[in-house]
């Protein structure tokens, strides 16, 4: 059984003022598998955050249920300490996602004393300091505090204490948006080593397409909290069947001018997802829109080639 | 040869010492150089120090004995003898200011003793917590606040019974849900915080994100609050004391004093007077510390900080 | 057809006097702008291109001060001017600003009806009832939906690509001659990064305005600009049109960036190695040394003045020295890993 986390339905409303929900994530279905490297690709109001958060369980669905290596964990409370651990996450805001009154010393050791993994200060230092130098930095930081740390150098520790509880699998949440071109570079590759040396699962969160075609083996693009398209990252770069997704291909900078198609600039603004577009999310902006069936009814994921899924009525 | 290994060692010792807490000395010499640089913080900085010194080393500097009476020596004017005169009972008036300092630093350390703790308590557990603990605490913070201080300070005060104790009971009750409500709202605030977030995905519990994470982030605003207070609390003593509600005699409380001199305030002015100008000074000095250290307290006058 | 030059910045050096000590932000910055262009200007956080923006503007606050330079817009020194001749003639009229944030640079208490006619009125001396038929022009030609609407609602009430609009709106009301754009598009969504910027090219080609375009994303000003001029630590390495800059990259800065974005060419993403330097205290001679592969000794001494080193190709370093200088040959000698220029 090599699959990690499977999502079946799962959706989460947040309540919003009275009687109102903002539909976050709206039936999603998923499974990730061992060593995979999946993108989870999206604009603002995707969801791609909020459903990243449940797969470890930060947040708790609405309705529907995750599976963790077959079990069911959607119904505990407070996850099992061992369980807690093999799941981790690495937060896009590398400016607050640091305690800043903490030592990085205790801010990566953090998880240590919790889970009990060592048994006294002296061994927490060693193991902090093997970490410390994992993601390329040394023993002079331990006392330091985030204030005194570049962006890049923040998102190291974020990463190293991610990882020194020994995760299966890390929820990477945007980890290079806030910071500089040259940076991310470093961070990416760092992430890529450490995954090679620790035999980690990424769950890869972005909104940047051309980074997610060179990190993630697998990928999903999420519009207003459900899948468009998802499968393989080369295939669907290759290819991309929903209207949605070649809009984007389109749209987006590229270097390149021979590369550069014509424009799908699509209209409007991207519907609130407290009050979604009836039918398929996408249908007010989709210019390939066929008509009636596309407001009422939410078209159903399917799988057009191999590994290629779209949830598109063009395909039905 | 051991005894150049025992040098090496403790010198060693003393540089990782120095590197572990760089940040901390750093941040240390900023202070200082920040306080150096506001004269008002300077000026009650020298007040505070001067009034704890007073405090501590009462029995070596003053002249006289505070409470002992001299009945031939009523009222006396200030004179070499006595630089600031005899009250009505003869007793020297700058030893009793001189032992009064450390009665006002009393009440100020005991109120704050117990409405610190006792707000971040209350204030951390309605903040984290929410529901129904929040309804309640906050309610209960709401009835007391919703009288003034002093009156409220008063009806405690009368109604326990006139003594210092009581004073301070009474102050603390009036003064503990400001704190509550500041370390709560700091708390809201942090909770939803990405830090803590992290903190929630490593496993951490509940209790260890209170003490270890959001406490240590709260008490910094307490205190500056707490410093803010200072001269609050010594005027409000002061008014119990001169209501009679206070320190009772012989306790050389300046509020007292004052209170006990006002009869003889047109021929003998040096009897209230005096004890006046020491609270006047005492909190005076305190709001001048108290403002010097929210100033500096300041994350946007400090390099870094976010 | 000889282009006309709208801005020229000559060497100008601003510093920040801070508690850590001077941040030598700009390090005497050349750059001239053609009138009608769309001009580019990459670099990362903390290059200066910000504190070059705001100080066209003479908008550089306490703790930073304008050392030396010059700043000739349609033949007058900017820094040279007064205030209050900047605050009058220049600033809101003949150069706007738009920036990254635009829903912070509303004013929250005011309706955005209110808000545009302001502009109007104090700018262009209209009328009131002028300004509110203006106004909804205006909002129309930025393809604000509903415009009679919108004027009546708040900036908070916008999404991020509708306050972009109404502030080109607003930045545009006065017909300026040069817009800065400071990173415009770097908060929104990509969908809608795609509006606003064609949106600000169809309307800088109708109103024939120029725009100096700030942003740190490479691929946005490979569509839209013809010239780009990337920043590094306070200094312009490297000025070139855009197909020059792309495709024939000579600082070795930006071959770097080119190399470590991810883009439509890249399928994996080169470091640069070490980090940006501290401005406080600079690497000598030419600020990149301490990173770039191809350093020789002299870099580490001089800082290398910027050469032409082909036609509308600029660039300050000295592996292009060679080209252009009658300097004996040992200056040159030295650590010289194979580069694939000069």
């Amino acid at each position: 059984m090599d699959e990690l986390i499977q999502l079946k339905e799962i959706k989460k409303y947040f309540p919003w003022k009275k009687h109102k929900y903002v539909k976050a994530v709206d039936s999603v279905s998923l499974s990730i598998k061992k060593r995979d490297i999946f993108g989870l690709v999206g604009e603002s109001g995707s969801g791609k955050t909020t459903l990243g958060r449940m797969m470890i369980h930060l947040i708790d669905p609405t309705s529907g249920s995750v599976f963790y290596k077959g079990e069911e964990i959607t119904k505990i409370k407070k996850l099992e300490k061992g369980l807690r651990r093999n799941m981790q996450i690495v937060f896009q805001d590398p400016y607050s996602s640091l305690h800043p009154r903490k030592k990085i010393k205790d801010i990566i050791g953090s998880g240590l004393r919790t889970h009990n993994l060592v048994r006294n200060e002296g061994e927490l230092t060693t193991k902090v300091e093997e970490f410390l130098n994992l993601v390329g930095m040394g023993e002079e930081h331990l006392y330091r505090y985030p204030h005194e740390l570049s962006g890049g150098q923040r998102q190291r520790i974020a990463i190293a204490r991610a990882l020194i509880l020994n995760p299966e699998f890390v929820v990477l949440d945007e980890p290079t948006s806030s910071l500089d071109v040259s940076v991310q570079a470093e961070i990416l590759n760092l992430l890529k080593k450490l995954r090679e040396e620790f035999d980690l699962t990424y769950i890869f969160i972005t909104h940047d397409l051309y980074l997610a075609r060179i990190i993630t083996e697998k990928i999903a693009i999420m519009y207003l909290g459900k899948i468009m398209e998802y499968g393989d990252t080369e295939s669907i770069f290759k290819n991309p069947l929903h209207p949605y997704t070649e809009a984007l291909f389109s749209v987006i900078p590229k270097l390149d001018p021979k590369k550069r198609v014509e424009k799908i600039v699509l209209k409007g603004e991207i519907p609130s997802p407290v009050d979604p577009p009836l039918g398929c999310r996408f249908h007010t902006r989709c210019v390939k829109k066929i008509g009636e069936i596309c407001e009422k009814i939410s078209p159903p994921l399917k799988e057009i080639e191999e590994k290629h899924f779209v949830s598109c009525h063009l395909y039905d | 040869m051991v005894s150049n290994l025992a040098k090496d060692n403790s010198q060693n010792w003393i540089i990782s010492w120095r590197k572990r807490y760089s940040s901390e000395i750093s941040d240390f010499k900023e202070t200082v150089f920040l306080i150096k640089k506001s004269p008002l913080t300077m000026v009650g900085l020298t007040v505070i120090l001067i009034l704890i010194a007073m405090a501590i080393f009462a029995p070596y500097i003053a002249p006289h004995d505070p409470v002992t009476m001299h009945l031939d020596n009523r009222l006396a004017p200030p004179s070499k003898a006595h630089l600031l005169g005899t009250d009505e009972l003869g007793r020297d008036i700058l030893s009793r200011i001189i032992y009064g300092a450390g009665v006002a630093l009393k009440i100020v350390l005991i109120v704050l003793a117990i409405d610190l703790p006792l707000g971040i308590l209350l204030g951390l557990t309605a903040g984290y917590f929410g529901g129904w603990v929040d309804e309640i605490i906050m309610r209960i913070a709401d009835i007391f606040m919703a009288f003034p201080r002093l009156i409220l300070a008063m009806a405690i005060g009368t109604a326990l019974g006139p003594s210092l104790r009581n004073t301070m009971i009474a102050i603390a009750l009036t003064m503990w849900p400001v704190y509550a409500r500041l370390a709560r709202g700091e708390t809201l605030s942090i909770k939803e915080r990405t830090f803590i977030e992290a903190e929630r995905a490593l496993g951490t519990s509940n209790f260890r994100i209170l003490v270890f994470n959001i406490l240590p982030i709260c008490i910094s605003t307490l205190i500056v609050r707490a410093t803010l207070d200072m001269g609050n609390i010594i005027r409000i003593a002061a008014g119990m004391s001169f209501l009679g509600l206070g320190a009772q005699p012989p306790t050389p409380d300046w509020g007292l004093m004052v209170s006990t001199g006002r009869n003889f305030l047109v021929n003998q002015w040096w009897v209230p007077t005096f004890p006046g100008f020491a609270i006047l000074l005492a909190v005076f000095g305190f709001n001048l510390l108290g403002d010097g250290i929210r100033d500096i307290s300041d994350p946007h006058l400090r390099r870094g900080r976010k | 057809m000889a282009k006309e030059v709208l801005l020229e910045i000559k060497n100008l050096r601003v510093n920040f006097y801070t508690y850590r000590g001077v941040v030598k932000a700009l390090n005497g910055v050349n750059l001239k702008i053609y009138q009608g262009e769309f001009f580019g200007l990459v670099g990362e956080t903390g290059c200066g291109k910000s504190v070059t923006a705001s100080a066209v503007l003479n908008l550089v606050q306490n703790p930073g001060k304008i050392e030396e330079g010059e700043i000739f817009f349609k033949e007058k020194d900017l820094l040279k001017m007064s205030k209050e001749e900047i605050r009058e003639k220049v600033r809101g009229k003949e150069i706007t600003m738009i920036m990254q944030y635009p829903i912070a640079a509303l004013n929250p208490v005011m309706n955005n009806g209110d808000q545009i006619a302001e502009a109007l009125i104090a700018n262009k001396n209209m009328s009131e009832s002028e300004a509110r038929k203006r106004t909804i022009e205006l909002l129309r030609e930025v393809n604000i939906p509903e415009p009679e609407k919108i004027i009546r609602q708040f900036p908070h009430q916008l999404s991020g690509g509708m306050a972009q609009r109404v502030m080109i709106a607003m930045m545009l009301s006065t017909e300026p001659s040069l817009l800065i754009a400071d990173e415009p598009t770097t908060a929104l969504d990509v969908s809608i990064q795609a509006q606003v910027l064609s949106l600000l090219k169809d309307l800088i080609s109708k109103h024939k305005a120029t725009v100096l375009l700030i942003t740190h994303d490479l691929s946005v000003v490979a569509e839209t600009c013809s010239r780009v001029g990337v920043m590094y630590a306070g200094d312009m390495v490297e000025v070139g049109t855009v197909d020059q800059i792309i495709n024939n990259p000579f600082h070795p800065y930006t071959q770097g960036l080119i190399k470590a974005i991810p883009s439509d060419r890249s399928k994996e993403l080169v470091e640069i190695r070490g980090s940006v330097p501290d401005l406080v205290n600079p690497p000598s001679g030419c600020r990149f040394h301490p990173r770039c592969d191809y350093a020789k000794p002299i870099c580490r001494k001089e800082k290398p003045r910027v050469l032409q080193v082909e036609k509308e190709h600029m660039t300050a370093c000295f592996l292009y020295e060679e080209r252009h200088d009658k300097r004996s040959k040992e200056e040159y000698a030295g650590e010289y890993k194979g580069g694939e220029n000069g």
